[in-house]
């Protein structure tokens, strides 16, 4: 080996020490054995499901040839898609797949990203018949494309100027008088639906997964495809429901596709629903106690992963404090704090007043999670700032 | 300092407990960090060689089964985690349709100074390679793979490896000089 060689040798395992150096192993470790609970389960599913299939296989054939000894020209009911859970996205979206997205593994980010991609095509767009693309996102920020940042943190409020923001990127051609303006889903609320056509690359068009992202933790339309994109409110949070093929396919198809899967989304993970009109005492609590739960999560989400801390309790408060919703009538106040260090892990307390009554509540920062509560926060949490 | 698999690969295995979900485990403790270092040279960014790390103890812990021979299960990782950072790339490129800038053609003058505060110039240049030319770069010198190894790997010939590297290590003693 030449000394150059052998120079390349040590440049590399040092830089792969630095990026490993950055890596918190003990979350890591914790977020494969979520994995490896799910894969558990799923092992234990399809073992449990083989079975069933068997005795179903079996069932069907006999009542197939039960039903075609009387009936000739029965009618073959649709193909029904697998069903789908992301137990690792926030707000634990469920929905019924396409039948082509049925057999493939989706990638799954945790938290913020599914997708189901036909097989890589090597070329950009794909060519007809390998472009589908259908994907569950939530973005955090948008992307300023004047910037090259990261913008502000995507609440529900601002998700109301996404399809408007996206409209105007140069490339972006929405498509008018398509069937899915304002479609209500049966069980995720109104979704807000726009066809898109883009005639160019639009990098981070979508939105970003993380504060302070690169263009790669980015989403982006690809030129030459037809994109129809939905919009559902999360809890107070946006969650795109994306589908994407090229502008020559079958509308028609990708349309029939996208309602399926609008009509059967389901949202397990958000937090019971808190309006500006409180009017009852009841409701008022179960507004104040909703709003610790929001935060809780936005936070913990705003920590994306590291060490959380009063700057992302902060920053999590704000838009709900802000914002023309949820805050009026609500006075709030925020207990000791470490002075200018936001960055401070030390438990603080925050109180809210509603009709006169006033709840305070422990914050807690348990490595990347944000915990509100009553009771006292849980050993370990916090360093003392 | 994260353990490296060394000239020879890496270490053999001490025995792996016999339940599955132990001997992951066990795994993930001894080489975690060695993979996502392996990852973080073939993706570019921290987060994306994590979760193709993850990735790849998931589907180590969902195919245990099918192992012919736990103690290959290393090899399998780092197997694993290559294909799944080939397959991250590329689902940048024609998923999203856009690759991040050139760092080696977009950086201003005073990123680059932080960047070569941060690893090595020659790293810095090696992420500038083409794909395929980083591939063959990062299996050979930290992976210490054989050409015929690098050529089952990426599913290419011996030849095109050859040629890969060589281009590769021209191209980084060209940049080197003229950094020089």
């Amino acid at each position: 080996m030449t000394t150059f060689e052998q120079t390349l040798v040590a440049d590399l395992r040092a830089e792969a020490d630095r990026i490993a150096a950055g890596t918190d192993t003990s979350a890591m470790r914790q977020e494969l054995d979520r994995r490896l609970d799910g894969a558990g389960s799923a092992r234990a599913r399809r073992r449990w499901l083989s079975v069933v299939a068997v005795v179903a296989a079996t069932a069907v054939v006999v009542a197939i040839a039960a039903v075609a000894v009387r009936r000739d020209n029965a009618d073959v009911p649709p193909a029904q898609g697998t069903g789908w859970t992301g137990e690792q996205l926030y707000a634990r979206p469920s929905l019924v797949l396409p039948g082509w997205a049925s057999d493939i593994d989706p990638v799954v980010a945790p938290r913020r990203i599914a997708r189901w991609a036909q097989a890589e095509c090597g070329q950009n767009p794909c060519e007809a018949g390998k472009d589908r693309l259908l994907e569950v996102f939530l973005p955090l920020t948008g992307w300023d494309p004047q910037s090259g940042m990261s913008g502000d943190v995507l609440t529900w409020v601002a998700a109301a100027n996404y399809f408007s923001e996206l409209t105007q990127r140069p490339g972006v051609v929405p498509v008018e008088g398509q069937p899915f303006t304002q479609q209500a889903t049966l069980a995720a609320g109104v979704a807000n639906v726009a066809v898109i056509t883009t005639t160019q690359d639009i990098p981070g068009a979508l939105g970003c997964t993380q504060l302070a992202s690169s263009i790669g933790d980015c989403q982006s339309f690809v030129r030459g495809t037809r994109n129809v994109i939905a919009i559902v409110n999360a809890g107070d949070a946006p969650l795109v429901v994306w589908s994407s093929a090229l502008s020559s396919s079958d509308p028609s198809a990708q349309d029939a596709e996208m309602t399926q899967v609008l009509s059967t989304l389901r949202l397990t993970g958000v937090p019971v629903s808190c309006t500006d009109s409180v009017s009852t005492t009841v409701a008022q609590q179960n507004c104040a106690a909703d709003l610790w739960v929001r935060v809780a999560r936005d936070a913990t989400r705003l920590a994306d992963g590291g060490q959380a801390n009063q700057s992302h309790f902060d920053e999590a408060v704000k838009p709900y404090l802000e914002g023309d919703g949820i805050a009026q009538g609500f006075a709030y106040s925020r207990g000791p704090s470490d002075g200018d260090d936001r960055t401070s892990t030390k438990p603080t307390t925050a109180s809210l007043t509603v009709a006169g009554t006033t709840s305070e509540v422990n914050v807690c920062f348990v490595g990347p999670q944000v915990i509100i509560g009553e009771g006292p926060c849980p050993d370990g949490s916090g360093t003392g700032g | 300092m994260s353990e490296h698999p060394g000239p020879q690969g890496p270490p053999p295995e001490a025995a792996l407990p016999t339940d599955r979900r132990a001997a992951v485990t066990a795994l993930f403790h001894a080489h975690h960090r060695r993979l996502v270092g392996l990852a973080g040279l073939l993706v570019d960014d921290r987060g994306s060689a994590e979760e193709v790390v993850q990735d790849a103890f998931e589907q180590l812990y969902r195919r245990w089964g099918s192992l012919r021979d736990p103690q290959a299960a290393v090899a399998y990782l780092d197997r694993s985690v290559v294909n799944g950072s080939r397959s991250w790339v590329r689902r940048r490129i024609t998923a999203r349709g856009y690759e991040p800038p050139d760092p080696g053609n977009a950086a201003s003058a005073e990123s680059s100074v932080l960047d070569r505060e941060r690893g090595s110039a020659l790293v810095d240049a090696v992420r500038t390679l083409p794909r395929r030319q980083r591939e063959v770069v990062v299996l050979r010198y930290f992976l210490d793979l054989s050409e015929a190894q690098i050529a089952d790997w990426l599913g290419i010939s011996a030849g095109s490896v050859k040629k890969h590297q060589s281009r590769a290590t021209e191209a980084l003693q060209q940049r080197m000089e003229a950094w020089a």
